[in-house]
């Protein structure tokens, strides 16, 4: 009788070191000259030449060191968040994942911001990092879990603000001589609003001849179609927009999620906005109602 | 005669030895395999086994009966094909882990793990004709990995897909952790919104796709992502290769190519890919990488695979010292229809003054599927 099973495992297993020997020669870079994200060292003193170094000893802020030592090496690597294959478009490179973080809302899980300012108990990055997660897979995926000096780290950068750049240091000047100048809150206008919230996140639904709910958002309509406009759907009979009054206008209830009610209610008022793209951030939000608040005007301000 | 029976008996002995400690073993930790290798073993287009002509996800009837029958070392003849009726078809998949991870200058990690429990839902609404389907992960978390509608020609020759799906680039392994996923972005993990179009005729096997490149997230622009992927069978070999193009926000863009195939040759069945992949940025500049893989299965006896992969990775070509290689073993025991043990080991080695790539695991899975 033939040793078949042993043979086989013997062919079986000679591939193994015909595959490794292949590549034996091919073994990991040395590294020589290179930073801990494999870029040249060269390539960081022309990117210092001719920064203004802080004039404090603390070094770099803290959202740059968290750049710099967990998205570079952990997240912003190719083919995950970075560049244009960045997975549910969040790319963490540097000098984006700022923008595209803090007070931005998930797209995995509705009703959460990545980053909430103060507030990291509520932010989905964390969630994510730490694999409390309710959407998802935890993060780095396929790599060990961020470790937990790093996690407290970006946890206290949440708790502090979550801010882009340290306060700047205050220059001291004599009180008396330097009159406090008055500077006008800017407030949102129709413009900010038509272009940085109804154009991306509305107008795939809200546009046309046969718009979704027979409102149309596109610039020139959104206007005359929500300013002191019923609704043709809410059963609160609220308007659209009530000048001056966010809290009795539908729009921000749909933007909200505010008293929608359950589907198949008598009470129900549809669906949180928007339904695609993933709902508005708090600041996003906050310029909606200043915009009613102000006057729900038209034109832009001066 | 007594010869005889005796190494018969040790034969017997030494493999039932082998099911009892793989049985036994839990310590196993592991993402999910290349399945490809199924293909290339059985010289079928990765459409003969998965109700997704490009493969991967729910399995048509016959993959099923091929994972009940011929994949474990005990098959069966009490088939479970799980169809509600003529219309309607589901299948899953669970895989649970456990790993041990080992990265240098950091503290060891171990975990046991649910890495993934997929539902999937084919509806059938004109046979063969019209189709619905939906690839839901349900734990941990919930999310949509693909749901579309196909419309195909008679036996699924030509079809147009829309909705939400895996691009059709390369090697569909199951490993998303390869560098040929990890790096080009093109993996279980990913999914874009868009039309793809696939037409097979004899060998040829054609696939396009044309999305929002956005990976499933908002879409801010006009620029739009174009995948292609284009492959002969024969019963022995394969050979393919594949294009993508993504102009993203900001100008930014990326292009990808690759040659694939797939060999039986001295008993193996043999996997090879190979990529360059080019990015470009205002803040960077043009980056390029290359990115190869190779792999080789073995089937021991029935139900029992070993596996063995090299794949390399240089992040970018006008920097030296930076390559970056992986190393898989990994041992595959199917023992009965629709559960597979497998435990294995991955070796990572980089540059030293990064960490996690050099980290090591050894790990292993129980995947259950239907």
């Amino acid at each position: 009788m033939h040793a078949k099973p042993l043979q086989r495992i013997v062919r079986g297993a000679w591939c193994t070191p015909i595959l490794l020997s292949v590549f034996i020669g091919a073994c990991g870079g040395s590294g020589q000259g290179l930073d801990t994200n494999g870029r040249p060292l060269s390539e960081q003193s022309k990117t210092n030449t001719g920064t203004n170094q802080p004039s404090n000893t603390s070094g770099e802020n803290v959202f740059s060191s968290i750049q710099r030592d967990v998205l570079d090496v952990s997240c912003a690597t190719s083919g995950c968040h970075s560049g244009t294959s960045a997975p549910l478009g969040l790319n963490l490179d540097a000098g984006k994942a700022y923008a595209n973080l803090v007070s931005q809302s998930s797209i995995q899980v509705s009703g959460l911001l990545l980053v909430e300012p103060s507030n990291p108990d509520a932010s989905y990055l964390v969630a994510k990092l730490e694999g409390t997660q309710d959407g998802g897979l935890q993060m780095p995926l396929g790599k060990p879990a961020i470790n937990a000096q790093a996690l407290a780290q970006i946890r206290q950068w949440i708790l502090d603000g979550a801010l882009e750049s340290d306060d700047e240091p205050v220059v001291s000047v004599d009180p008396v001589d330097v009159p406090i100048p008055t500077i006008e809150p800017v407030l949102p206008t129709l413009d900010d609003i038509q272009s940085k919230i109804f154009d991306p996140l509305c107008i795939s639904c809200h546009a046309g001849t046969t718009p979704s709910a027979n409102l149309n958002l596109e610039l020139g309509e959104s206007y005359l179609q929500l300013v002191e406009r019923p609704s043709t759907i809410d059963v609160q009979a609220k308007p659209l927009v009530s000048i001056d009054n966010p809290e009795n206008s539908f729009l921000v209830d749909k933007l909200r999620g505010r008293s929608l009610g359950s589907f198949g209610d008598a009470n129900y008022r549809g669906s949180r906005m928007p339904v695609v793209g993933g709902y508005l951030s708090e600041s996003q939000l906050q310029a909606v109602e200043q915009w009613i608040s102000a006057g729900a005007t038209e034109m832009s301000s001066q | 005669m007594n010869e005889v029976v005796n190494v018969i008996t040790i034969q017997r002995v030494f493999w039932h030895a082998v099911n009892v400690l793989l049985m036994a073993g839990t310590l196993i930790v592991q993402p999910a395999m290349a399945e490809p290798y199924l293909a290339v073993r059985t010289g079928q287009k990765c459409m003969a086994c998965h109700t997704n002509p490009s493969g991967g996800g729910k399995r048509t009837q016959f993959g099923k009966i091929y994972g009940q029958t011929v994949l474990p070392a005990t098959g069966s003849t009490n088939l479970l094909l799980e169809q509600i009726n003529n219309y309607l078809d589901i299948g899953g998949d669970i895989r649970a882990s456990a790993s041990v991870a080992k990265e240098p200058m950091e503290e060891d990690q171990a975990a046991f793990t649910n890495d993934r429990a997929t539902l999937y839902l084919e509806a059938q609404l004109i046979p063969d004709r019209l189709s619905l389907y939906l690839d839901q992960r349900v734990a941990p978390g919930v999310s949509n990995r693909e749901a579309w509608m196909m419309v195909s020609a008679q036996n699924k020759k030509t079809f147009l897909q829309a909705g939400t799906f895996y691009l059709p680039y390369g090697l569909r392994i199951e490993d998303d952790g390869a560098f040929i996923r990890e790096i080009s972005g093109v993996s279980f993990n990913n999914s874009d919104n868009g039309i793809l179009l696939g037409h097979d005729a004899g060998p040829w096997s054609f696939r396009t796709s044309f999305t929002n490149g956005t990976n499933g997230g908002a879409e801010t622009n006009t620029a739009k992502q174009l995948s292609a992927r284009l492959a002969y069978i024969q019963q022995r070999w394969r050979l393919g290769v594949s294009a993508n193009a993504n102009d993203g926000a900001d100008a930014q863009a990326r292009q990808m190519s690759n040659v694939f195939g797939g060999l039986k040759l001295f008993g193996l069945e043999w996997l090879a890919e190979f990529d360059m992949v080019s990015d470009t940025s205002p803040e960077t500049g043009k980056r390029r990488q290359s990115i190869g893989f190779l792999e080789a299965n073995k089937e021991l006896v029935k139900g029992h695979n070993l596996r063995a992969s090299v794949e390399w990775l240089d992040p970018d070509l006008d920097v030296g010292a930076n390559l970056q290689n992986r190393f898989s073993l990994i041992y595959e025991f199917t023992p009965l229809p629709m559960v597979q043990l497998r435990v294995g080991t991955r070796l990572r080695d980089g540059i030293p003054q990064n960490s996690a790539q050099n980290a090591d695991s050894v790990f292993g899975q129980l995947h259950i599927w239907f």
